[in-house]
């Protein structure tokens, strides 16, 4: 974590109306696209993203430095969030989403449906990597954490992140071919 | 070998999350860059697809609202909560030096200049602070209730003349004191609202709403709504002698609420 990240976390958590509101801005959109392709629908990515500010709002006193950056911190959050919720829904984690609702500059609808198309098709076949490599993939590419990041959310080492996200690639590249 | 390839993979995709040009991690050895070049594309095409996945601006909005509100809920029962001691201490300090000061510029004229005073004005601090000293030195609770409805009326006609000027951020600020006051009122053990200050002091602070990117229009909608429910909660639970009161000050905050709503839109619009 930079000294200036430090400084921005330790006045959101005094209360600082805008340093929260910076944390905020700067992950609000990432812990979104994460939920979703976990998820695989934008509601309820919507009410977990939801949820997850709430519990940063609650629990930001409680952070602790030992050079753990915010953004993993915070997507443990994100993560135990959503492994709650498909508990409580009793179900499995979706790898076909039924709606996908994209803000897309271009409103052709035929467009749309292709990109929907294509991106259903990434998330499918990111939905049959490992557990390990699919962890990597959604955080480092959904989510868009760097790879320290990643490894202190995970708790594993940047070497075995590094290398969880090549085989992922290369798994997933394959997996891609297969399906044309 | 496979350390390298990792290695110049990653750098590929940590450009392409930030949104930077990749180009610049394209590897020298040909036997690598052909090895990396499938492995890119498929980076490139899931970091593509993957990103395009945005909230919906409606979404966007209702959540930075909520947060917005979260924030400040909580802000305001930290200070709700400061310790009896805290709070004795500080009151007794509060109320002799407010003595002090009032005795001082009484002597001076300048609290009658500054009644009607302005944010903006040299006496408005003179005015505040006569106002706390009041509030201080008021040890009925009835007439404590009537000098907080006296001085929301004070912050919601200073918010409409400030917004009149164009001076959103002060008439953001001064709906928010307002509705401050009407929570630290309904907190009282006169209305007892557990946890009302807390709920309505979300709705403090101009700088917080901008900092969340909130439009003016739309923290003052929030303000005017809260303030209404703080406001029909203590028309069920006030001694009779109040009710009057307030009732007037709902009508009026919804009028002042409106006006500078108006003004502030009317701004917008011209520029």
């Amino acid at each position: 974590m930079t000294p200036i990240e430090e400084d921005i976390v330790a006045r959101a958590a005094r209360g600082d109306a805008d340093a929260f509101a910076q944390l905020y801005e700067s992950n609000f959109d990432r812990v979104y696209r994460y939920l979703y392709v976990r998820l695989g629908n934008p509601t309820e990515a919507e009410d977990l993203t939801q949820e997850v500010f709430a519990k940063v709002l609650e629990v930001i006193g409680t952070f602790q430095w030992r050079n753990v950056p915010f953004a993993s911190w915070l997507f443990r959050i994100a993560h135990n969030k959503m492994i709650d919720h498909i508990r409580r829904e009793k179900r499995v984690e979706r790898v076909d989403s039924e709606e996908t609702v994209l803000s897309l500059d271009d409103p052709d609808p035929a467009e749309i449906a292709e990109h929907n198309l294509q991106l259903e098709k990434v998330r499918h076949n990111i939905g049959r990597l490992s557990p390990a490599q699919r962890e990597v993939i959604w955080l480092r590419f959904g989510a868009g954490l760097s790879t320290t990041e990643v490894a202190n959310a995970l708790g594993k080492s940047t070497g075995t992140v590094k290398a969880l996200q090549y085989n992922g690639i290369v798994a997933l590249r394959k997996l891609m071919e297969q399906a044309g | 070998m496979s350390e390298r390839i990792e290695e110049a993979l990653d750098r590929y995709i940590d450009c392409l999350v930030r949104g930077e040009r990749p180009d610049v991690v394209a590897p020298d050895d040909g036997d690598l860059a052909s090895l990396l070049g499938p492995l890119m594309q498929t980076s490139a095409l899931v970091v593509h697809q993957l990103h395009s996945i945005q909230p919906t601006p409606d979404f966007r909005q209702s959540a930075r609202m909520r947060t917005r509100s979260l924030f400040f809920a909580k802000l305001a029962r930290r200070e709700t909560h400061p310790g009896f001691l805290f709070m004795w201490w500080q009151r007794r300090w509060a109320t002799a030096m407010a003595t002090v000061m009032v005795a001082c510029l009484a002597s001076l004229g300048v609290v009658a200049a500054s009644v009607n005073a302005l944010p903006s004005g040299f006496f408005y601090p003179v005015k505040t602070t006569t106002e706390q000293m009041r509030l201080s030195l008021t040890v009925s609770e009835i007439d404590r209730a009537q000098l907080q409805l006296e001085y929301t009326e004070r912050r919601l006609s200073e918010m409409t003349r400030m917004a009149g000027r164009g001076d959103t951020e002060s008439a953001l600020m001064l709906a928010a004191e307002a509705t401050r006051l009407i929570a630290q009122m309904c907190t009282a053990g006169l209305f007892g609202l557990e946890g009302a200050q807390a709920d309505a002091a979300i709705l403090m602070s101009g700088s917080g709403a901008s900092a969340l990117g909130l439009a003016p229009a739309v923290v003052l909608t929030a303000d005017r709504d809260s303030s209404l429910e703080l406001l029909h909660y203590a028309l069920e639970v006030a001694p009779e002698e109040l009710r009057p009161r307030i009732e007037l000050l709902v009508t009026e905050l919804s009028r002042e609420f409106d006006t500078t709503i108006a003004h502030l839109e009317m701004a917008t619009t011209s520029r």
